[in-house]
């Protein structure tokens, strides 16, 4: 098992520091330590993160910016285990944090277009990540 | 082979995608599954910008196709790639009978759009054909989502040939051939070799009357002398399983031989009697030198072996009358021994180059030890059996071979 640690702690702090404000989703960063050692830890750090905001209702941008940095943080730790050039890094926060203006621009959506209802844009996020997965896994 | 594949890091982000969204349905918080956006997010990058199409280039340089067995030797691989690669695994497929030394079969680089990098690698040479076929590339990108293989096709061929001693030929024939050789010949002719005095004959040389004999008796005398002439050498290799311990010390004997007949003009033909034997008819030259030498290369420990039956079937068939029969065999299996008997029966003269398998072998324990000196002494009594029909020349493999031949045969 390779252990190395390198820019991962960054996204881990600010998020740490983010979750001060809620007390309820606190014990998640207790799993967070798992992902240094594996990815598949890091996936089940972000499986209960999620959890935990859909529990606590804490969604939003600021819900939407914590899943984010857990998914920062948890690719992190793999680049930083192989070892990766800075840029990767980059392109990961880069790709995690675009969900924030995709989110902004879908309330934006809901408010202009009273037929457009938030239900309709969760169906069609939800057929696009299935045709999604369907191409990803496909031979 | 799959070509573009997910991995199991991408599997795992996935799983964690679809379980975030069943947590917000179960939950009845479906509107939440906007929190899932930024895995979508970094999957769309991963594919949409780092999905590649692989156009690399590789060369494999090869310092030469022949090299001689045990030398370590530089292959070098020039990759040029036509497009940004972050991360290619590069995977040579390295042909079994050869050893890594120095470096790596596997490079993991990253490319720059027409960058051109050098790998290389050093291998050290068995004997036989070694073919390179293809070479894996195995792409993934940045994130470790996607991978892409792909085998290029890229064949070279390297022969490991034998290593070559400096050895004399051993012959128990006479020079039967027409042409001026080496071998003392039973025809009277021009040679060095003092055979008898005769009257002079009208068109003998001056050089050759014996002015003290021809003082004595009164006649003018001459000379005569034996012609010295060559003969054709068979050189048959014994390549069964039995004897698979020696069988490079057995075709280095065959090569070293085959050179000293090149140097000399000698004719050679060759016998490598593995299951489907190889025959490279009797010739001059440095091009049947290379020839035989790519043949031994190939030589292999052979299960099947009917050596006895392709001798006497060559020897009906191919081998000239008179020849010099070189037979090199370790005379382990019955096989091997009527081979001999039928050489001699067929009224060819032989010299066997044995190489004592039992010479090969370090013992590792007493028992071994004891196992090993019973073994040699049932040889060496097979020897001694078998020494009535040909100079038997019992090689012990720690020495060199030119050394058993001079124990044996008087240069």
């Amino acid at each position: 098992m390779k252990f190395r640690i390198r820019f991962s702690p960054i996204p881990l702090v600010i998020m740490a520091f983010i979750l001060l404000g809620y007390k309820d989703l606190l014990p998640v960063l207790a799993l967070a330590p798992l992902a240094f050692f594996s990815y598949f830890f890091g996936t089940i750090f972000l499986v209960v993160i999620i959890g935990f905001l859909v529990y606590y209702k804490v969604g939003g941008i600021e819900g939407l910016l914590l899943v984010a940095l857990a998914l920062i943080f948890v690719e992190s730790a793999y680049l930083d285990r192989e070892n990766a050039p800075r840029e990767h890094y980059l392109i990961v926060a880069v790709a995690a944090l675009l969900a924030i203006p995709t989110y902004v621009l879908i309330a934006g959506l809901s408010i202009f277009m009273p037929k457009f209802e938030v239900t309709a844009i969760a169906v069609l996020i939800l057929i696009s990540l299935y045709l999604f997965s369907r191409m990803v896994t496909s031979d | 082979m799959r070509e573009f594949y997910p991995t199991g890091k991408a599997l795992q982000l996935l799983l964690a995608l679809w379980l975030g969204v069943l947590m917000a349905f179960f939950a009845l918080r479906w509107d939440m599954i906007y929190l899932t956006l930024p895995v979508i997010w970094l999957f769309f990058i991963a594919v949409a910008f780092f999905k590649p199409k692989l156009e690399v280039k590789i060369e494999r340089i090869l310092p030469h196709d022949r090299i001689l067995e045990g030398e370590i030797i530089e292959v070098k691989l020039v990759v040029k790639s036509n497009e940004r690669i972050p991360s290619l695994k590069i995977t040579e497929d390295v042909p079994e009978g050869l050893e890594v030394v120095e470096g790596s079969k596997e490079f993991l680089l990253s490319l720059k759009r027409d960058e051109v990098r050098e790998l290389s690698y050093k291998i050290k040479v068995r004997r036989g054909v070694h073919e390179f076929s293809k070479i894996k590339m195995s792409y993934q990108d940045p994130f470790g989502f996607f991978k892409k293989d792909r085998q290029l096709e890229l064949y070279d061929e390297l022969i490991g040939v034998p290593l070559i001693e400096d050895v004399i030929t051993p012959y128990s024939t006479k020079g039967t051939k027409i042409t001026v050789g080496p071998l003392p010949s039973p025809r009277i002719g021009e040679g060095v070799e003092f055979h008898a005095i005769r009257e002079y004959q009208p068109g003998d040389p001056f050089k050759v009357i014996n002015w003290k004999a021809t003082a004595k008796i009164g006649k003018i005398m001459s000379n005569e002398y034996e012609s010295e002439r060559k003969v054709d050498v068979v050189i048959v290799l014994d390549a069964g399983y039995l004897g698979a311990n020696v069988i490079d010390y057995s075709v280095r004997a065959a090569a070293s031989l085959m050179l000293d007949c090149l140097k000399n003009g000698t004719s050679f033909g060759l016998l490598l009697s593995e299951s489907v034997p190889l025959w490279a008819r009797v010739d001059y030259g440095k091009r049947h030198f290379f020839k035989c030498v790519d043949l031994l290369s190939t030589a292999k420990p052979d299960k099947n072996n009917l050596i006895a039956y392709q001798v006497e079937h060559l020897i009906r068939t191919r081998f000239p009358a008179n020849a010099q029969i070189i037979y090199v065999s370790p005379l382990v299996s019955e096989e091997s021994r009527k081979a001999l008997k039928m050489m001699y029966h067929y009224g060819y003269k032989t010299i066997v180059i044995s190489p004592d398998p039992y010479s090969a072998l370090k013992p590792k324990s007493n028992e071994e030890d004891l196992a090993i000196k019973i073994l040699d002494l049932r040889r060496k009594a097979y020897l001694r059996k078998l020494s009535s029909y040909a100079l038997i020349i019992d090689w012990d493999v720690t020495k060199p071979l030119k050394t058993a031949i001079a124990e044996v045969v008087r240069l």
